[in-house]
């Protein structure tokens, strides 16, 4: 067990926001939507409560409205607390400070808040990918291992999107002995999974340094220039992963969880908690046919659904057809309409006897509030 | 001060629930998929606008206790108000258990008292409604009552089973009789009292201070109020309200939620039934399940057959399994080829492979050896048992020797 007072989080809601514009124009990464009742931030936020790490600072950089919305005051993730607990820092809190891009630019916005924290230890992670690390076992390592730096890793193929935002790495007996970033093979590579345990002082110490020297990529900047100078360890992930690098990784994550296997890969390593909405149970009407489909509270499903994944609130009116669909929180499929490899973010309407039909490659995007 | 303070009796064992409320209390039970039956009333309160609830315990109240904590699911975590569960405690006089509805408020005239409020709302924690209580109290303020009793109009067959007031065409009650053999009214009080505050302590005062009383309000307090011409009013209430004291009730009313005829709706975003949950998955519906006319609530895992039933959370239905016109209460796991029929399971159940529980009406011969079998809490039911319509189930069904 690691001293869980001597860990600090920190979760960078805006990274890789660029992956999907489609659905983070109006939200952060973290704020995404996922499996039926989740926010990508869950992931990250239960793990790392889990571990018993009750200390947690959110960054975000841009269109953090959904993001604060969610988290709230963190009582969700019992991170209430007059100890600890959540904190979120949105950009320009305090004169002068440099509100600068990326995760360096976010550490330098609160380096002086790590600074005086109590903590010897600093979790930093992104919220790209939904997974279920560990984090008690990753810290207690990297403690164990003497480590400066712990990076986190699993053996995955690089998404064609994700050419220009990866990190792999190359280790040998725990060891990390190089880093590339952007790497561009096709190969199964050992995939950073942007989630970091460094020691305290050494992460102030970088960030001052890069400030100073005007750097600013934290995977270049700071753990590439460590490899070879300072004890950096990798951290295998064996479990369930899924990045989400593009709208169709996206909607094939999601469609992968209409399965008994997967939800327990995810859901049952440590309870994964997200806002509580008090939404009916799903009421499933005279007439209605669901296969192989997951459903959150508060879905009303009077039509006919197939392997697709229903958020909170969906309406499934009569005679309408769902198949392989990611419908979000409170879409309306209305009565006779008939969906097929469609994602409908939250609050759409899909009218009366309307026929959307996408490709399972290329599937249809159908943006929030948007009635069709 | 509070305007109105809600006391809410949930001290009831439920004994008609035999199995369902051998470890908690009649409010405790589960209801609808995810509820459990305090959820109305409490729900009811927030979306009335009544944020101080006192919750008067004394049977089995862990279970209860816990599920209210500090009153957060339901918004009433409050600085000032907020829910307080009340049990009857030792005093420098001495101490006794609440010896009747009025004796638990007596008992706690203090706690009221700190409120300073000018109404008292009295509600029982075995009812499953919603209702506006703040138009219960304009009501009660226009018509300068002491005390308003919420009325539902009752089939003059049922009248017999309700205390039923009689009333002059003003509202005003003129005549209430318990449980009449012959009725000459069909308005049966809902066990919903909205009092003038100064009123009601003072009769509270008289009624302890008699000894002959049962301290009970319905045959003691509203009989002395009326002798003594006292204002009372009936609220006439419309809408879905019913007891679920007893298991056919139980049943029934959760079956009410998948009858589109009957007007009850607990997916109205204006009145939400707020309750704590545990924070699950999404369910899961197989590629071979078939699901009719249900309600499933998050976290299930459904591979078998499901029809006209309520599935609490985190029920497991495995493949080749039936479930019809049944009622499972959370984390139960019905395992392969079992089939469960017009049955009540409790919760942390497991029914073994190939076990049949309950039986349809039409499959008994005698209507009176019919009913609905129930299962009490965290038991286990063995391979291939049967257990029979109306049965009660308080320990594990083992296999025979």
């Amino acid at each position: 067990m690691a001293p869980k007072d001597k860990v600090l989080g920190i979760i960078f809601p805006n990274s890789h926001d660029e992956a999907i514009p489609e659905l983070t124009s109006i939200r952060t990464m973290a704020s995404v939507p996922f499996g039926g009742r989740y926010r990508m931030i869950d992931f990250t936020l239960s793990g790392l409560v889990a571990a018993g790490v009750a200390n947690i600072c959110v960054v975000p950089r841009t269109s953090y409205v959904s993001l604060m919305d969610h988290v709230g005051s963190g009582k969700e993730w019992d991170l209430a607390r007059k100890r600890g607990g959540l904190k979120i820092f949105p950009p320009y809190g305090e004169a002068g400070t440099k509100s600068g891009k990326g995760k360096l630019g976010a550490l330098s916005s609160i380096v002086s808040y790590i600074e005086s924290s109590a903590c010897e230890y600093v979790v930093l992670s992104d919220c790209g990918i939904a997974c279920a690390i560990d984090y008690d076992d990753l810290i207690g390592k990297h403690i164990e291992s003497n480590a400066d730096i712990t990076i986190v890793y699993n053996d995955d193929t690089i998404d064609e999107t994700a050419k220009t935002d990866n990190v792999t790495l190359d280790v040998r007996n725990g060891k990390v002995c190089e880093i590339l970033v952007n790497d561009v093979s096709d190969k199964v590579r050992h995939c950073g999974m942007w989630v970091y345990v460094i020691n305290k002082d050494l992460l102030v110490n970088a960030i001052y340094d890069c400030d100073a020297k005007g750097l600013k990529d934290f995977e270049r900047d700071v753990l590439q220039a460590a490899v070879g100078r300072l004890n950096v360890k990798g951290y295998e992930y064996t479990g369930y992963a899924k990045r989400i690098t593009n709208l169709k990784s996206f909607y094939d994550a999601n469609l992968a969880l209409c399965d008994r296997e997967t939800l327990t890969q995810l859901f049952k390593v440590y309870p994964i908690h997200t806002k509580v909405r008090d939404d009916a149970p799903v009421r499933y009407a005279i007439g209605s046919t669901v296969k192989n489909t997951i459903a959150a509270d508060g879905c009303f499903i009077e039509g006919s659904v197939e392997g697709s994944v229903l958020f909170r609130g969906v309406k499934v009116g009569k005679g309408a057809t769902v198949k392989n669909c990611v419908l979000m929180q409170d879409v309306v499929v209305e009565d006779g309409a008939v969906l097929e490899n469609v994602i409908c973010d939250k609050s759409a309407v899909v009218t009366k006897e309307q026929k959307l039909v996408g490709a399972s490659t290329h599937p249809v995007y159908i943006e929030k509030r948007a009635k069709v | 001060m509070k305007e109105c303070v809600a006391m809410l009796l949930a001290g009831g064992q439920g004994s008609r629930l035999y199995a369902l409320t051998q470890s908690m209390a009649k409010p405790a039970v589960y209801f609808g998929g995810k509820y459990r039956i305090i959820d109305f009333p409490l729900s009811n309160c927030v979306n009335s606008g009544i944020d101080t609830v006192g919750v008067l315990t004394q049977y089995q109240p862990l279970e209860l206790n816990e599920y209210l904590g500090n009153g957060q699911p339901w918004d009433l975590d409050r600085m000032y108000g907020g829910v307080h569960v009340l049990p009857p405690y030792q005093k420098a006089t001495g101490s006794d258990w609440y010896k009747g509805t009025a004796n638990a408020i007596y008992q706690n005239i203090n706690f009221i008292e700190r409120y300073d409020p000018e109404y008292v709302l009295i509600l029982s924690g075995d009812h499953i409604y919603k209702m506006d209580y703040a138009k219960m109290l304009a009501a009660h303020k226009e018509k300068g009552a002491d005390i308003t009793i919420a009325v539902l109009d009752v089939p003059k067959e049922e009248a017999s089973r309700f205390g039923i007031m009689t009333c002059d065409e003003t509202g005003r009650i003129v005549k209430f009789t318990e449980k009449p053999k012959n009725p000459d009214s069909t308005l049966a009080s809902m066990g919903i009292y909205i009092f003038t505050w100064e009123k009601l302590k003072k009769y509270l005062i008289e009624d302890e201070a008699n000894p002959e009383s049962e301290n009970d309000f319905g045959k003691n307090i509203i009989t002395s109020m009326l002798a003594d011409q006292q204002k009372l009013y009936a609220y006439n209430f419309e809408g879905y309200w019913k007891d679920v004291g007893t298991i056919d009730s139980l049943w029934e009313s959760n079956m009410d939620l998948l009858d589109p005829n009957v007007p009850f709706d607990v997916w109205d975003k204006e009145w939400k039934i707020y309750s704590r949950t545990l924070n699950s998955p999404p369910q899961y519906v197989s590629d071979n399940a078939v699901v009719e006319n249900s309600m499933i609530s998050e976290g299930c895992e459904v591979e078998g057959t499901i029809d006209f039933s309520v599935l609490f959370q985190n029920v497991v239905v495995e493949e080749g399994a039936t479930v019809t016109d049944s009622i499972i209460m959370p984390g139960t796991v019905v395992k392969k080829g079992a089939v469960v029929e017009y049955a009540i399971i409790g919760e942390g159940c497991t029914i073994e492979a190939g076990a049949h529980i309950g039986e349809r009406p039409e499959s008994v011969e005698d209507s009176a050896n019919w009913g609905i079998a129930v299962i009490g809490n965290n038991l286990s039911v063995c391979e291939n048992a049967k257990v029979p319509a109306k049965a009660m189930i308080y320990n594990d069904v083992k296999e025979e020797k």
